[in-house]
């Protein structure tokens, strides 16, 4: 084992300056991740403890406190839309810290390490590069928090005091984090054969199943049969059933994108498109990660828009409209830095592991641009398919109360649906200079 | 083994004789057509650059490689077989000499002119295959030819035509990590001849295959360049590889030691 350490050390620090950019990204990663989590918890139980103290008496007022409970679902509905694609960041970054280690793992296992302290030690970079990445998240949550406390809220802004986390709370979420990098690490390790000739990862894509198009159509009956009928149904019901349908979406998104993908690659007419393509469809869940918070986020933002439709009648009415539209705005802005450092890090992540290829390709004669446009085309495909689909959807949703809608609430909402998807297309700019270098031909 | 005629290939080209660069100037009511020649003129590579600056990879290396001539270079590891081959193909500019192709120095282009040189007028086969693992072995092959503005369907009916003289038909749709190691390695001698380039540079082609298949490999790779007429440069270790080219360059601490005629014994 202290040979097997030693080594281990040795390979990592001769490693350090080769493997900088995907450490630095794995760890900015895990950085978002926390921090985006920590101003969930903290915008959420800021809405929470509004709710429950005494009305009038410095808290809310009477009026606004008749639906306080209501603001404290919303914000739960918002925190689970947030943290499932936050918790898959952290699984992607920490795919990419244990990325690029096959010829260190073979060659700790050539030295006589077994395949459990191989496993052992690679986790415990995860961790290590995740609990690094939590700090930093924890200073970024720090930094921002001015910026949210500008948020105005049930009329009034929110109190710095309203957002900050007690410590046990911020190290509990700084933990969460942590754990999901060494849980995903782990699953990400145990599809792969560590042998002391390297490590087999390269195998045929398997099609998607069709079972997962029918769990979303369960959950969405679900969804239908057990809120509908409930006059007020309980916030945790509410809570529940919504997120079985955000982990519906997300097995039936992967299947909608390979299908999408499976289709785009036969007519593809060019070699970037065709690349594209076939990485879409060979990949389909990585791709969805990157877009399918997004869309989710494109639908609720839509949703709150037709909220507004109706003229409030009261101030209160008012307030919670305008409130709708600020939670929906915050909630699109985090899931698209979320999506966007996602994409990045996937995008990283592939380059890393095809550069070879990457190499090949250059020494062929094919134009760095051309691999930049192939990297673009990868992401816009199913970006656009998913934002226009949301943004659709929640257009034609809109087309009842076309005549009372006012046109400039629908180019914002398209506007801002743009940018959101514009943000998470310039990610793949993060790892240009990835490409670069693996496709240096001298 | 046999012999193929590769369907859409241009005409098979005749039986040469020994290449100039190897037997001596053709005979004088021969006229000599070296506009296809690659022509080497005192290459010299040194790595780093003023104090760190190492020894010359290559010290003054002159080569000629006729047009459909195919050569092996062999040589021992730090030899500079592989760097001869990369400046030689326009990877890496030489610190010194001329590569001559086309009646252009390639030492002198742009990086630009270089990758646009090595994806029409080259084609290159490396020891892994190198195949993209997401692309059917048809849309590896057909990949050049789209990457150069050829249409799909186009692309796609020229790869095609490779697929049965490489004894591949039926494969064109797996993918590399369903092709044998020799499979593999045909479906990329494939690709770089796919856009019928001038000359192709082979880094040990057959470094990862067994002596059956490396051999089979080599009987590919020699036939398609013939009926391509292309030129083929192979960097290898094994004389057995070496035995399928019309002649041998030894190279040892960057120069040229010895250049003689393949004994041809596999061909």
């Amino acid at each position: 084992m202290n040979a097997a350490v030693s080594l281990w050390w040795r390979l990592r620090r001769a490693e350090a300056a080769d493997n900088r950019v995907p450490g630095v990204l794995a760890v900015a990663s895990f950085a978002v991740a926390t921090a985006a989590l920590l101003v969930c918890v903290a915008g959420l139980l800021a809405f929470e403890s509004r709710n429950a103290a005494p009305a009038g008496e410095g808290g809310l007022s009477i009026e606004q406190a008749t639906i306080g409970d209501l603001y404290v679902t919303l914000a739960w509905i918002a925190t689970t839309c947030m943290v499932i694609p936050i918790l898959t960041l952290g699984g992607v970054a920490a795919r990419l810290a244990i990325a690029r280690r096959d010829q260190r793992l073979a060659a700790l296992r050539l030295a006589g390490a077994t395949s459990a302290q191989v496993t052992l030690m690679t986790l415990a970079e995860a961790a290590a590069q995740a609990l690094l990445g939590a700090v930093t998240g924890v200073v970024l949550y720090l930094a921002v928090l001015p910026l949210v406390a500008r948020l105005t809220f049930q009329g009034r802004p929110f109190e710095l005091s309203e957002l900050v986390l007690p410590l046990w709370q911020t190290g509990a979420v700084a933990a969460a984090v942590v754990v999901v990098a060494v849980v995903s690490g782990a699953s990400s390790l145990a599809r792969v054969a560590i042998s002391p000739l390297g490590v087999a990862t390269r195998t045929s894509p398997k099609r998607l199943s069709l079972l997962r198009v029918l769990v979303a159509a369960a959950a969405g009956g679900a969804w239908v049969l057990v809120i509908t009928p409930m006059k007020e149904p309980e916030r945790v019901t509410i809570v529940l059933v919504l997120g079985a349908m955000i982990l519906a979406v997300n097995a039936v998104g992967p299947f909608v994108v390979m299908v999408a993908g499976r289709i785009a690659s036969r007519v593809a007419p060019t070699a970037a498109t065709l690349l594209a393509a076939r990485r879409i469809a060979d990949d389909p869940k990585s791709t969805w990660r990157a877009v399918g918070a997004l869309g989710l986020a494109v639908v609720v933002v839509g949703f709150t828009s037709l909220a507004q439709v109706d003229d409030p009648a009261t101030p209160l009415e008012r307030y919670l409209a305008e409130d709708l539209g600020t939670g929906a705005l915050v909630t699109l802005v985090i899931i698209t830095v979320v999506g966007a450092t996602s994409t990045g890090v996937v995008q990283a992540a592939r380059v890393l592991d095809q550069r070879e290829q990457y190499r090949a390709l250059a020494l062929a004669g094919t134009s760095e641009r051309s691999l930049h446009r192939a990297r673009a085309l990868e992401v816009a495909l199913p970006l656009a398919m998913t934002i226009g689909l949301a943004a659709g959807f929640v257009l034609v949703l809109m087309v009842p109360f076309a005549s009372a809608l006012d046109s400039g609430l629908v180019v914002r909402f398209v506007v801002t649906s743009a940018i959101a998807g514009a943000v998470v297309l310039a990610s793949v700019v993060a790892s240009r200079s990835l490409v670069r270098t693996a496709s240096r031909v001298a | 083994m046999s012999h193929h005629d590769p369907a859409g290939m241009p005409a098979a080209a005749p039986e040469r004789a020994p290449s100039p660069a190897l037997a001596g100037p053709p005979p004088a009511s021969v006229p000599a057509d070296t506009s296809r020649d690659l022509v080497a003129r005192d290459l010299v590579m040194t790595y780093g650059k003023g104090t760190s600056a190492g020894p010359p990879a290559l010290g003054g290396v002159d080569l000629t490689i006729g047009a459909g001539e195919s050569l092996a270079v062999m040589g021992p590891s730090g030899s500079g077989k592989t760097t001869l081959l990369h400046v030689l193909a326009g990877i890496l500019r030489p610190t010194g000499g001329q590569v001559l192709w086309r009646g252009r120095d390639i030492a002198r282009m742009s990086d630009r002119e270089r990758t646009v040189l090595r994806r029409k007028d080259f084609g290159f086969v490396f020891q892994q295959g190198m195949l993209l693992p997401e692309l059917p072995a048809i849309e590896n092959v057909a990949l050049p030819l789209m990457l150069d503005g050829v249409s799909r369907s186009e692309a796609t009916a020229r790869a095609a035509t490779l697929f049965p003289p490489l004894g591949l038909s039926g494969l064109e749709k797996r993918r590399p990590g369903e092709l044998s190691g020799g499979q593999a390695q045909r479906v990329a001698i494939a690709r770089a001849l796919v856009a019928r380039p001038g000359v192709v540079f082979a880094d040990e082609p057959t470094g990862a295959l067994d002596q059956t298949t490396s051999a089979e490999v080599m009987h590919h790779l020699t036939q398609l360049a013939a009926h391509t007429g292309a030129s083929l440069v192979v960097v290898t270790h094994d004389a057995n590889v070496a035995a399928w080219c019309h002649g041998v360059a030894r190279v040892r601490d960057g120069r040229i030691v010895e250049r003689a005629t393949s004994l041809g014994v596999a061909r």
